[in-house]
Parts: structure tokens; sequence; C-alpha cells
């Protein structure tokens, strides 16, 4: 693991490190999430102190809920169990088409339970739905009622139980019940009795004729339209239905009973099921947008509810061509993340088929007589709803309960848009990090290189120092600037000492050169004061010493002389091949102990190079040649052009080169082999040919033969454009 | 009267033995071991000709401060750089403050006195008798071997002794190779290499070639010396 990252480049490090980055948006969306909660919570509780103010209010007023007395404004309230306008007047005829859109506004109850929204329930049983509308005068109610099996009324009988019916439950504003009993003796218009409260025994003989209603056969059982005088009921009357099945006409007995009302039909029939008006009034008060009050009684029954949940919605527009280049950008990728991050609906239905009753577990626990909150999906299933009920009490009792239910789509809005915001925003710093990272690492890689490319070059592989300074304008005054200088420093002390050890025999010479002429002047007048001493032998060999001394100094100080010489010298066009030969014609009188082969091509060879040097090379290359070969032994001078380049190549026969050697025999001052004990050997011959092929561009190296014992030194110049 | 001549020079051994040889030719002979005492006694009087080592004790280039000195009191007084220093740069740098010869050590004293002599004669030549030609013309070539002039195309040429000498040699012969051996002898020092008469060719040649860029009558025998081309 370790191995891996140690061999990965700096920019790919920096890469993984930007990438590292990626936690922002990470953390941002935990962050988001933790808001949310606490959003969440605090909307929780708002909404717990608002349903607990409500009951604040509500407690301790048991009259609110008393039937009796709270008697509910009937008509003109918009609620579904209510009634509703009719905007064409309603023929009683059995047909429901001239109800209008209001005919698909029933209510459905089914025999299993008392109230049931679920239209799933099986159609060929026992059901019933309820319309009930109103118009200027009159009140209409319409019942479709599935009945696999419609049981006419016998005129025979005595007791009226004993058909498919209908009963309608009336309680006047002064609180007296009525009993009214719907019945058929065959489609058309109905009997309508005031009858007892067991709904068996008519009050008067007469058919009520107040109240109008008729029977229609369809399909699936029956419908009956009925219609009741406003005034009758005036404004603070009760209404309850129970529809009755009999199915066997032989036995005509009473199968099922279904009822606008909670309570079995043949218990005693309770309170009319209506809204409380004072109720209604308190809560117009605390209406908010986005949120939902309801009140229930102890039944569970829906006694008042305020305001709706759903807000309208805000379009947004993209690339609307009024909006700058960037504000439409900016949208494009708000649609964008819109798109990725899944934007909540701010649309959502959550209005129940039946509002009057809310038989949710948690108002059974809150009826109870405990506070509670908690979360339910909307019945679409788009939002989350969050709910939050407290209990209506007087004394120990418990009369109802304040249910405040409020999506928690906003939040759920606020911690889209952060969350949107934050992608945004990672984004664009994570690209601009990333960018500026990658810069900055290409650069600094781009630096590293160079730097180690200079250096490189500096220094060449036989350890010369040819360049002693980093250019330092890449290196500015940072790390890698000091790097640059503290190499710069080093290659200048180092490229010093060279100069100190290659001017070291230059230095030594002057030194010596002073004491040497105080002996070589002092023998000089020594010769002309005393006589006779010229032909002493002491005197000649003390002369013959001076002179190899002063061979000595010579030597020593051409290489230095030399670089002085070759610094401002003017490069020619020549033939190399004909100038070796020529150089090479002059050795015969020189060195009468060797022959000297020479191998040159018929072709010209051009180089640009300095004819003086060029010969002044070749002799120190035959000078050395000449000290290793023994006597008598050829030495082969060629020229060629090999690989592009001009080669000279001087062979002799002797002892052979030491690898640990061979790389610095042209540094100054380094010989191999034993060479003639009378002849000085410094070691600079081969010294003086790296200078001068160097000053040619060129390069030199020396081998061992592979053929015979003995070296060759191979010079390359490059040849002339 | 005779002569006077200046030596300058930090080693006494050496002082000492360049002025015994002096003094046997019969010159008046002032040593001075550095610059102040020099500039001092110059002060004093003036000799008729200085002989100056460059690095005078710590005094690096202390013999072409002298040098300057004795240029601004007379402009003609011949002075010979005698120096362990062998670069081009010393070299021109000597020739441009207007030295007469510039001869590396070791030197031969029997050479310095026929130098000293030859400058002496260049001198009083110029002062005397400086419209009576004595000059030997070879084409462009104007060789003038009393007051040890050359010009080149009528361009004179600023040469030192060594150079002129070896001008001479070459150019009395066009045609004939005088080979190393032989130019060794003319420069009239006590040891020459092959490596210091090709440096004089060098210096030489690019004499010529600074008032003359074609210039290419000097042209090498490789191994065997140099000619001057003949016309």
């Amino acid at each position: 693991m370790f191995k891996t990252l140690r061999s990965l480049s700096i920019k790919s490090k920096l890469t993984w490190i930007a990438l590292s980055l990626l936690i922002i948006p990470w953390m941002g969306y935990q962050y988001v999430q933790e808001i949310r909660g606490f959003l969440v919570r605090s909307q929780q509780d708002a909404q717990l102190l608002a349903a607990n103010g409500v009951a604040t209010v509500l407690n301790e007023r048991p009259e609110l809920f008393n039937p009796t007395t709270g008697v509910q404004e009937l008509l003109g309230e918009r609620n579904d169990l209510y009634a509703h306008q009719l905007k064409n007047p309603v023929q009683l005829d059995g047909e429901a088409d001239d109800w209008g859109e209001i005919a698909n506004q029933t209510n459905y109850y089914t025999g299993d339970t008392s109230f049931s929204c679920d239209a799933t329930d099986d159609p060929d049983g026992f059901s019933l739905a309820n319309v009930i509308g109103y118009s200027e005068d009159d009140l209409y109610a319409l019942f479709e009622v599935h009945d696999d099996q419609i049981v006419y009324r016998d005129l025979d009988l005595l007791k009226l139980d004993t058909s498919d019916q209908i009963r309608m439950l009336l309680q006047l504003p002064r609180g007296e019940l009525r009993h009214y009993l719907l019945v058929a003796r065959a489609p058309g218009r109905m009997s309508i009795y005031l009858v007892d409260e067991n709904w068996q025994m008519p009050l008067m003989g007469e058919a009520v004729k107040t109240f109008i209603a008729e029977l229609a056969e369809t399909p699936w059982g029956y419908r009956v339209e009925l219609r009741i005088p406003r005034n009758i009921i005036g404004r603070r009357a009760r209404l309850g239905y129970f529809v009755v099945d009999v199915d066997n006409p032989e036995t005509r007995e009473i199968i099922g009973t279904l009822s606008t009302s909670p309570r079995e039909a043949n218990s005693k029939p309770g309170q009319v099921l209506l809204n409380s008006p004072e109720l209604t009034k308190i809560l117009k008060a605390l209406d908010r947008p986005h949120s939902r009050i309801w009140i229930l009684d102890n039944e569970q029954r829906v006694r008042a509810v305020v305001g709706g949940l759903s807000a309208p919605m805000e379009e947004t527009l993209v690339g609307d061509p009024e909006r700058s280049f960037f504000a439409r950008q900016y949208l494009r990728a708000e649609a964008f993340v819109d798109r990725l991050l899944r934007r909540p609906s701010e649309q959502f239905d959550d209005v129940p088929r039946d509002v009057s009753h809310r038989p949710d577990r948690i108002f059974t626990r809150i009826l109870k007589g405990e506070p509670m909150v908690q979360a339910r999906p909307s019945l679409d299933g788009k939002a989350q709803i969050i709910v939050a009920g407290h209990p209506i009490r007087s004394g120990e009792e418990v009369l109802g309960a304040v249910i405040v239910e409020q999506s928690s789509n906003a939040i759920m809005a606020e911690q889209y848009s952060l969350l949107r915001n934050l992608t945004l925003l990672t984004i664009l710093v994570f690209a601009f990090v990333l960018t500026t990272l990658l810069v900055f690492s290409w650069r600094l890689t781009a630096r590293i290189r160079r730097l180690h490319t200079t250096t490189e070059k500096a220094i060449t592989p036989e350890g010369r120092v040819i360049e002693d300074r980093i250019p330092n304008r890449f290196y500015p005054k940072d790390e890698l600037g000091d790097l640059g200088r503290s190499i710069t420093s080093m290659l200048t002390r180092l490229s010093g000492y060279t100069r100190y050890l290659e001017g070291m025999p230059d230095t030594l010479a002057h030194e010596m050169n002073n004491p040497l002429n105080v002996v070589s002047s002092s023998l000089e007048i020594l010769e002309g004061e005393v006589p006779g001493i010229t032909g002493n032998k002491h005197m000649q060999r003390a002369q013959n010493g001076v002179n190899r001394l002063r061979a000595i100094l010579n030597a020593l100080t051409e290489a230095a002389n030399l670089e002085d010489a070759m610094r401002d010298e003017v490069k020619e066009t020549l033939d190399l091949s004909t100038l070796v030969a020529e150089v090479v014609e002059g050795y015969h009188n020189v060195y009468h102990e060797h022959a000297f082969q020479l191998q040159v091509g018929t072709q010209p060879l051009w180089i640009e190079g300095n004819p003086d040097h060029l010969a002044q090379m070749l002799d120190k290359l035959v000078d050395n040649a000449v000290q290793y070969t023994p006597r008598e032994r050829p030495i082969v001078i060629r020229v060629r052009e090999n690989h592009g380049e001009a080669e000279i190549m001087v062979l002799n026969e002797g002892p052979t080169i030491p690898d640990n050697i061979r790389k610095h025999v042209f540094d100054p001052m380094v010989s191999y082999g034993k060479t003639n004990a009378k002849q000085s050997h410094l070691g600079l011959g081969l010294f003086v040919v790296r200078l001068i092929s160097e000053y040619h561009h060129g390069t030199a190296f020396i081998d061992n033969r592979p053929d015979i014992d003995g070296v060759g030194v191979t010079v390359s110049i490059p040849k002339a454009a | 009267m005779s002569r006077t001549i200046a030596i300058v020079e930090d080693d006494t051994d050496q002082r000492e033995n360049y002025a015994d040889a002096l003094k046997s030719q019969g010159y008046a002979i002032q040593v001075y071991g550095n610059r102040t005492d020099a500039s001092a006694g110059f002060r004093r009087s003036l000799p008729d000709l200085a002989i100056l080592d460059i690095m005078l004790e710590h005094d690096m280039d202390g013999g072409f401060d002298l040098c300057r000195e004795l240029r601004q009191q007379s402009p003609k007084l011949p002075i010979i750089f005698l120096t362990a220093r062998d670069s081009d740069i010393d070299r021109i740098s000597g020739l441009r403050l207007d030295a007469w010869d510039y001869i590396t050590k070791p030197v031969n004293l029997q050479f310095l006195a026929v130098r000293v002599s030859s400058l002496f004669r260049m001198a009083s030549t110029i002062q005397t008798s400086s419209d009576q030609p004595s000059a030997m013309v070879l084409g462009d070539l104007e060789l003038d071997q009393n007051s040890m002039s050359v010009s080149w195309k009528g361009q004179v040429l600023s040469f030192t002794l060594t150079e002129f000498w070896l001008t001479d040699a070459l150019a009395r012969h066009p045609g004939h190779v005088k080979t190393y051996e032989a130019l060794m002898q003319t420069t009239r020092q006590s040891y020459v290499e092959k490596n210091t008469i090709n440096g004089y060719v060098r210096r030489v040649r690019k004499k010529f070639k600074e008032v003359d860029p074609g210039f290419n009558k000097i042209q090498t025998v490789f191994g065997v010396g140099y000619r001057w081309q003949a016309d």
C-alpha cells in the first residue's frame, strides 16, 4: 500500500488529495440532514404547541360539543358531508343526471363498517352512496343503494319495517326528534310517514306531503331522490339517514342497516352528525396557510376543520431570454441538479374523501388524554405530513382532540434548496480547487523536472562540472528555489574545486619556475665566472636536470595555456584526412623507432576545426602511443567516417588499460601502465587531447584493443555541415 | 656614461643573478624588491630600461601598475616583462601597456643581454634618425631592422622583440620551411618547445589578421615548422 503510494508521481498524489475534497459534499449532506431533523422537530414542537393552544381555548367548554346546542349551520358550509349547491333544478324523476357533477361527490357507506371511503367494496353487496344538495328553497338528497333484491312495501302488513326503506331522523332546533320513514310500493313516488321511534307504526294516518321522494330501479339496486323544504329544517336542525335492507319477501326480516351515523341503526338514534359552527368560528381565527386544524369529539367524529395543506405551485422558467447568460446557465445547472437530486413535489393531495371521521390510531391515543406527534405520508404518498394532537378536557373527561396537520414540505423544500445550493457550490469549488491543484502540481513537477534536467546536464557522466550555476529565473524564493540555489552553490564550489585541481599543475609550474630560474641563471653565471667548468660532467648533469625540470613545467602549463589560447581561436573548414596525412608525414623524421601505419580513406572528410590544435592533439595521441609501444612495433593511425562523425583512431601495442582508470585517463595527471623511467609522464597528454576534442565539440575515449594487447584512443568530431 | 637598467623582482636570488649578468655587460643596475620602492626610485631617477616582474610580493599585478607609472613619466622607455606567468591574457595586458618585450621564465642570461642591447639599439634609432629607413620590403610587408617595426600593407603593427625576430626569420626566406629547431634558436630564449613556437606564430598571425583578415602568408608545415609563402 505505502509502496504504491511512494511510487506515485507528485501529480497523481495531489490529484488523490484533491479527491479527498469530495468529503465536503458528504459533510454538507450530513449537515443538511441534521438541519432537517432539527427543523422537523421544531415544526413538531410548534404544531404540538399550536394544538395545545387550541385545546386550551376549548378546554372546559363541553357545550361546544353538545349536539343540542352546537347545531351546525347546515347549509352553505363547503363540506363533503354536507350539502352542495345545486347548479340546476333537480327533477324528482329517479334520474341522477340532472344532479350534475355533484352526483360524483357522494359519500359511500357499506355494511361492514359504518363508514368507509373505500370504493373498491363489492358493488353487489348492500351499500349506499349519498349526496346532499340544496337550492334556493329546498334541500335535496340522492341515495344510490346497492341492493341485489328489492323488496317493496306490502300494503297488507300493518308494520312498516318490513320492506327496503329509508329512515330519516330530523332534530329540530328545539331538540325535538322526528322520525320519518320513506317506503315505496313500487318504483315511483314514495310514501313518507312520521313514525314512532321504533320505526314501526305511523304516528299519523296521513303520509307526510311536505317531503317528496322518488324511487327508481337501477341495474344494481335502486335510487332515491328526496326533497325537503329548507324552512322545515331551519338553520340549526340536524339530519340523519338510515337505509334499511330487506331481502326476503316472505320473512321480511331486516338484514342490514346503513347509517350516516356511526351508531347501529337499531340502537337508540344518536346525534345527527353535523359540524359545530362555534368551533369553526373559533378555528377560523387560527387558519394558517399550509396547515389544517381538526377538532374531533370523543367519538372520533370531526366537529370542525379549517385550512388546507397544499401551497400554490411556483413556476420556474428555464432559458428565459430576458435573463442574463449567467443567470440562464445557473438556472440550467439548477434544473440539472433538480433532476439529479429528485426535487420533491410541492403539489400533493391529502384531501380525504370523507372528512367527517378520522379513525387514525393516533386519535384513539389522544382521546385517552395523551398529546402526540407523528408523521404520516400524504394520501397520495407524495409528501410527509406531521400530525400533532392534543386532548381537549373538561375536568377529568376528554371532550375531544385538536389535531394540527402540516406538511413538512416546506422543510423538505428548504432542505432540498440547501442541498442543491450545496451541490452547485461543491461542484464549483471542487472544479476550482482541482484545477488549481492540477495547475499547481503541473507547474511544480515541471519545475522539479527542469531542475532535475539542469542538474543532470551540469555535470558530465565523468563528474566534470560544465555548468556551475542553475539559472535562477525559474526559481523564486520558495523551497524549490532554495534547492536550486543550493545546487548552484554546490556546483559552484564543485567547479571551483575542479578548477583548482585542474589549475594546480599550472600554479605548481609557476611556483617552481622561480627557483628553477635561480638555479639555471646561477649555473650560467658560474659557467662565466669559473674558468674550465664548462666541460665539467657535473655541470653537464646539473644542466640536464634543469632542462628536464623545464620540460616538466612546460608540460604542466601547456594545458592551461591551451585553454586560454583556444578561447578566441577561429575555426575553419578543413579536410581531416589530408591534415592527418600531412602531420603523420612529419612523424617519420621524429620517431625513428616506430613505424606509422596511416589508414585514411580516399574521400575528403570535412570538419570545422583549428589545424594547429588538431595537429597538437595528434602529437599528444602519438606521443602517448609511442611511450607505451615496444620498439619496432607499428602504431596505427586511422581516419574514417563513423555514424556521421569524423573519427581519428590511434592504436598501439603495449600494456592494456585497467577498467577503473579508463574513465579518468583523460583527466589531468592520470596515467596508466609503466612507462620509460627517463621520460617524464605526467598524464597531461590525454588531458590536452580531451580539451582539444571538446573544443571541436567532439568526444574522446580509450579502450583496449580487441585483437591484441594494446589500447586504442578514439576521437570523434562532428562533420562540417 | 653607462646605461642604467632597473630590475624589479621580488625574488632576491633571481634579482641578483640578473643584476650580476647585466653588470658584467657594463650596465649600471638599479634593483627594487617591491612596487613601492620601485615607484619611489623611478621618481628619483628614471632608468634607461626597465625589467619588470608582474607579480611583486602580494601584489598580483604590481608589474603592470609600475609599467603604467613609467609610461606616464616616459612614453619611449623600453620595458621588458620578465615573468613566470605565461598566459595570453598576461601577454596581451603587458603589450597593451606598451611593453617592448615579454619574456617568460626561465630565462637564459645571455639571451637577456642580447635582448637588452637590441632594445637599446631600437631606442636610440627611434630617438636619433627616424627619417633614415633601413627597411626590408617584401611585397606588402615592411621590416625595419633598426627600429624593429613591422608594417603590413602600410599599417604599422605592434610586435614584441620575439615576434619581430620570428617574422623576420620567416619572411627573409619566402617559400623555405623554417623548422621548429631553427625557430627556437631565433626566439633567443633559454628553453623553447614546439608549442611555444606555435603560440608565437599564432599571435603573429592574429596581429596580421587584425589589419588584414585575409592574411595567410605564414603556412604551417605540420610536424616540421612554418614557412612564409612566396608571392
